[in-house]
């Protein structure tokens, strides 16, 4: 009943991460490329600076996230099959922390190397912006790497408990 | 392992078939199949209960230890 349960709000929350990830996209492509909807104009910060390196930057994220994404479908579509303590959702939950991971450390990165590439840089003078938005997602995709240490942990006491008739 | 499951030889003296003990029991035939070959980890209180209470015996009569045994099926 409680298995039951569990792949149900999987499922619903498969379609809920679904559904924003569609939403990511549409409202990326539309800033990416500057789409009017009569009086609004959507554009992304990086296309309003004019900076092709925040672009890049922009695009390659938006790709990490998919790719983390899908893995977090990927272990709800598990869960929802009725896996609750797999290899697969394990395997898939590990590898959705760590694309979330790189994701942070790239915006980090960028921070950092975009003011020097797009040749903002004064000479002598290098400024750069690190929000603590930015730190907070690294801590937070690194206790992700914890629980999916829980889940390898909690996988293996299921598969004890099989063996117990 | 040096426990030693003889259940198959409980089964016989009181004629009860697999089948028979599995459903009444509440077990499928498969668990008690691994049951019986000692391919299990371990097993439940309130399954050796209702083993001991179908066919009338105690837990050891269906357990053994024998030292030195490390043949485990395995």
């Amino acid at each position: 009943m409680v298995s039951s349960n569990i792949a149900k709000n999987a499922a619903r929350l498969r379609w809920a991460v679904w559904i924003v990830w569609g939403c990511i996209l549409l409202a990326y492509a539309a800033g990416r490329f500057g789409v009017s909807f009569g009086p609004v104009q959507v554009r992304s910060h990086a296309a309003a600076t004019d900076s092709w390196s925040l672009m890049i930057v922009g695009d390659l994220t938006i790709a990490l996230l998919s790719i983390a994404l899908w893995q977090l479908s990927r272990m709800l579509g598990a869960i929802a099959a009725g896996d609750l303590f797999s290899a697969r959702v394990v395997g898939s939950f590990r590898m959705f922390a760590l694309w979330l991971l790189i994701v942070s450390l790239v915006w980090i990165g960028a921070s950092i190397a975009v003011p020097v590439v797009s040749g903002h840089a004064l000479p002598h003078h290098y400024e750069f912006q690190l929000q603590l938005r930015d730190f907070l997602t690294v801590g937070i995709t690194l206790i992700l790497f914890l629980v999916a240490r829980l889940l390898e942990r909690a996988r293996q006491i299921d598969e004890e408990m099989r063996e117990i008739v | 392992m040096p426990i030693i499951v003889r259940l198959d030889v409980m089964l016989a003296l009181r004629k009860v078939r697999s089948k028979e003990l599995a459903a009444d029991i509440g077990i499928t035939e498969a668990n008690l199949s691994l049951l019986k070959s000692g391919k299990v980890k371990g097993i439940r209180f309130s399954t050796l209960e209702a083993i001991c209470e179908r066919l009338d015996c105690k837990p050891g009569d269906i357990l053994d230890y024998e030292p030195g045994s490390s043949d485990s099926g395995r």
